[in-house]
């Protein structure tokens, strides 16, 4: 298998830039389909490249000559060397969105898009000290497993938000980030993979009510089609009832913290952590600014001032007067 | 995939351990810690009683916040500031000028004509002493009354609550609430600004903090700012009224600056540096009585002393400039003639004159020669200065005096305010460019952070020109 792997580089290696980004997206493609068990047809595999048919076709046919993929009976699916290959991709992937998120404001809708342009040119050395310089996280900011080094990662768990049954909570376990513009609608809303919610009844074919963490989220069903949805595991409680937001503490009232919610991530969960944002605390909202600005919260004896969106990401049980 | 089955029992347990973890255990570490200190802290510290302090900080704290009451004290504060430096540098600022020029220059000038060669002389005390006893004298006493006058309110606490107040407006130009802090340090001195806004972790709004702190008014510059609405639009009102009309000019200069920097920002993080707001916490310190003469003490040596050194270092070679270049000739007249007269269309285009554009040029190194240089060549160059003086020679004192010198050389209203507005956008100084340079290590950001201001100050001055001479 070493052997192969190595000709199967070398393949890779002698073909040009654009055609072997080509070629890795749509190994990339086949790996995501192995994964939600698609049958994996050319049409199908382009559109998840990002490539055209004839593109993605032509891509397909070099990865088959480089003895990456395999085609039996109209249905794709990857060698080993060619599995190797995108994993590899979707590691350079996942860990690069991560360092995104942690380390710069780009807008979560921008992430995609740079680490696609990305993954193509890091080597596995530039990947591992990525790797080791954000502590080998285990989950990308859309809730994905990352593979580790040795190429070892959980099957993708949950299943569709929109079949998910009335009632029940569950913990956001995905949000697929493709088409940009829909994600970006979810991102801007502060919702995030990690964040528990309670589906609500709502009308049938209207998308779905929910309450994540605490707030109430009409979403129609061409955002709910992003979300996948698990259930709580052993060690993750319910929100607890009468819980809120930070942000809706009234100015003067008081809350302990529960928790700070998926979309605080990075520096800023750190300096949150740091300032005494830690669940137990006590938080009173002490001064709102002009213009509906920043507001600021005494936490352990000092006033920290935090934008809306900051606090909003901050779960509170209000206290009782 | 270098190691596709792990052979050691052990690396294979925790390989398939690590995806049991519960997701957010880094956090639960941290909460342990805190839960231990917290446990820790309740055992050992115990507190005196400071309720009423903290209740009464916090009144203060709603009055300054508050959407009525926040805005207007925070004008006020500035606008006060500003009027006690404009109102107590005038009566040292004479008494210096009075030593400095009327006692000791006659005296030195006599003593060098009569031991040196004439050029030698000229250059020495012409040129180089009078640039730096008028640098002193014009720069050291509003220095003295303002540095202390802001750091009393950094000492305070205040200033977080500025930008505390502020931060919605830079949110929305996608800045970062802490470019209000590193303007108001920007308002001692650019490139200290420039420095601050290492504060701001996100580069983005980093550069961008950067690229509009030239629109703090420094402390370079408010000299000139306050000497020209003093003897320009104060003069225009009763005599009581001079000060306050003064002051006003300058804070409604000082508040386009802000306007400025606004909307720089807006536009910036629209093209060149586009993206969001990224987050802000900011500790708001209680406020604490300022040690007033500890303060006093530390804005006297660190910030008026090293900013006047800077400025004579500076004020020396220039005046050296202003003396050469009146004194050496190309053909028939003097190169400040022949600079001054190449500039004076294209100045006069846009409400300033030939003296003027040279004396910024002059001024490079240090914004605070700028009004020297200005009445040094205006002196030379109409040649009001009668037979007794030499040619490049500063010698009026007095606010009074350098009205009757400007106007005589053809200065109006028209040219008070666009030098005004020209000293509020225009290149930064050499020594901000180079702390530019150095925070950005970006020789694209440095330039863009000279053009763009000095770009938008012809165009307003231009459009002011325009606008006043059709309507007089």
């Amino acid at each position: 298998m070493k052997r192969e792997s190595i000709s199967s580089d070398e393949a890779l290696a002698k073909l040009k830039l654009v055609e072997r980004e080509a070629v890795e997206d749509v190994l990339r493609a086949l790996l995501e389909c192995e994964h939600r068990r698609h049958e994996a047809t050319e049409a199908h595999l382009g559109a998840l490249g990002g490539l055209g048919r004839e593109e993605g076709l032509r891509a397909l046919g070099r990865a088959k000559e480089a003895g990456l993929a395999d085609e039996s009976a109209q249905a794709w699916r990857l060698t080993d060397a060619g599995r190797a290959v995108a994993v590899r991709i979707m590691r350079a992937h996942r860990l690069t969105e991560t360092q995104l998120a942690r380390t710069t404001s780009l807008p979560a809708a921008e992430w995609h898009g740079r680490a696609h342009q990305i993954e193509h040119v890091l080597s596995d050395i530039e990947v591992d000290r990525l790797a080791d310089a954000l502590g080998h996280p285990r989950y990308d900011p859309h809730g994905d497993p990352i593979p580790t080094r040795e190429g070892d990662f959980p099957a993708p768990e949950g299943q569709a938000l929109l079949s998910w049954p009335e009632g029940r909570p569950g913990v956001i376990a995905h949000i697929e980030d493709e088409p940009p513009a829909l994600f970006a609608r979810l991102a801007a809303r502060g919702i995030f993979a990690g964040m528990r919610f309670v589906r609500l009844a709502s009308a049938a074919n209207t998308g779905c009510v929910l309450v994540i963490e605490a707030r109430r989220e009409e979403m129609p069903s061409e955002l709910a089609a992003l979300i996948r949805a698990r259930a709580l595991l052993a060690d993750e409680d319910e929100v607890p009832s009468g819980a809120c937001r930070l942000s809706d503490i009234a100015r003067g009232a008081s809350a302990e913290v529960l928790a700070l919610l998926p979309g605080c991530i990075g520096a800023e969960r750190s300096r949150l952590l740091d300032l005494g944002f830690v669940p137990g605390s006590r938080i009173e909202h002490e001064l709102d600014s002009p213009l509906d600005g920043p507001a600021a919260f005494r936490v352990r004896g000092t006033l920290i001032a935090l934008r809306r969106t900051q606090a909003e990401q901050v779960l509170v049980q209000p206290e009782k007067v | 995939m270098r190691l596709p089955v792990e052979t050691d029992p052990l690396l294979r347990e925790a390989r398939d351990l690590r995806w049991q973890l519960p997701r957010n255990f880094n956090d639960r570490l941290t909460e342990a810690i805190y839960a231990e200190s917290a446990r820790i802290a309740e055992r050992t510290v115990t507190r005196q009683g400071t309720s009423r302090r903290l209740a009464f900080q916090r009144r203060v704290d709603r009055v300054l916040t508050n959407p009525w009451t926040g805005f207007p004290v925070m004008g006020l504060l500035f606008a006060i500031v500003l009027w006690l430096t404009i109102a107590g540098a005038n009566v040292p600022s004479a008494m210096i000028a009075d030593v400095l020029l009327d006692k000791i220059y006659p005296v030195l000038r006599a003593a060098a004509l009569g031991t040196l060669p004439a050029w030698l002389a000229g250059l020495l005390v012409d040129g180089m002493y009078l640039a730096t006893a008028w640098v002193i004298s014009v720069m050291l006493p509003p220095m003295m009354i303002f540095f202390p006058a802001f750091t009393l309110l950094e000492d305070l606490g205040y200033l977080p609550r500025v930008a505390f107040n502020l931060d919605r407006l830079f949110q929305k130009v996608g800045a970062h609430g802490k470019q209000a802090l590193t303007m108001a340090m920007g308002y001692g001195c650019n490139a200290a600004g420039v420095i601050a806004a290492r504060v701001i972790d996100s580069p983005r709004e980093r550069l961008i903090a950067i690229v509009t702190n030239n629109f703090a008014l420094c402390n370079g510059r408010w000299p000139t700012q306050i000497l020209i609405a003093t003897i320009f639009l104060g003069a225009m009102a009763p005599a009581s009224l001079t000060g306050v009309v003064a002051a006003g000019a300058v804070f409604a200069v000082a508040l386009l600056g802000f306007g400025l920097s606004l909307l720089c920002s807006w536009v910036l993080s629209r093209t060149l540096l586009r993206g969001e707001a990224s987050t802000f916490s900011l500790e708001l310190p209680p406020y604490r009585p300022p040690n007033v003469l500890r303060t006093l003490y530390t804005s006297l040596i660190d910030r008026t002393l090293f900013v006047l050194w800077r400025a004579v270092v500076f004020a020396l070679p220039a005046g050296a400039v202003i003396w050469l270049v009146s004194n050496l000739h190309a053909g028939d007249h003097t190169l400040a003639y022949w600079a001054v007269s190449g500039m004076n269309p294209f100045a006069v285009l846009i409400g300033l004159n030939g003296i003027i554009l040279l004396a910024y040029i002059i001024a490079i190194p240090a914004n605070e020669i700028v009004v020297p240089s200005v009445l040094m060549l205006t002196v030379l160059l109409t040649g009001q200065a009668g037979g007794e003086h030499a040619a490049g020679v500063m010698f009026e004192t007095g606010d009074e005096g350098v009205r009757s010198l400007l106007t005589g050389a053809g200065w109006t209203a028209l040219t008070g305010v666009c030098l005004m507005i020209f000293s509020l956008c225009h290149n930064p100084c050499s020594t901000t460019l180079y702390t530019i340079y150095k925070e950005t290590r970006s020789f694209k950001w440095t330039v863009v952070s000279a053009l763009m201001p000095t770009v938008i100050g012809v165009v307003l001055c231009a459009l002011i020109a325009l606008v006043w001479r059709t309507l007089a």
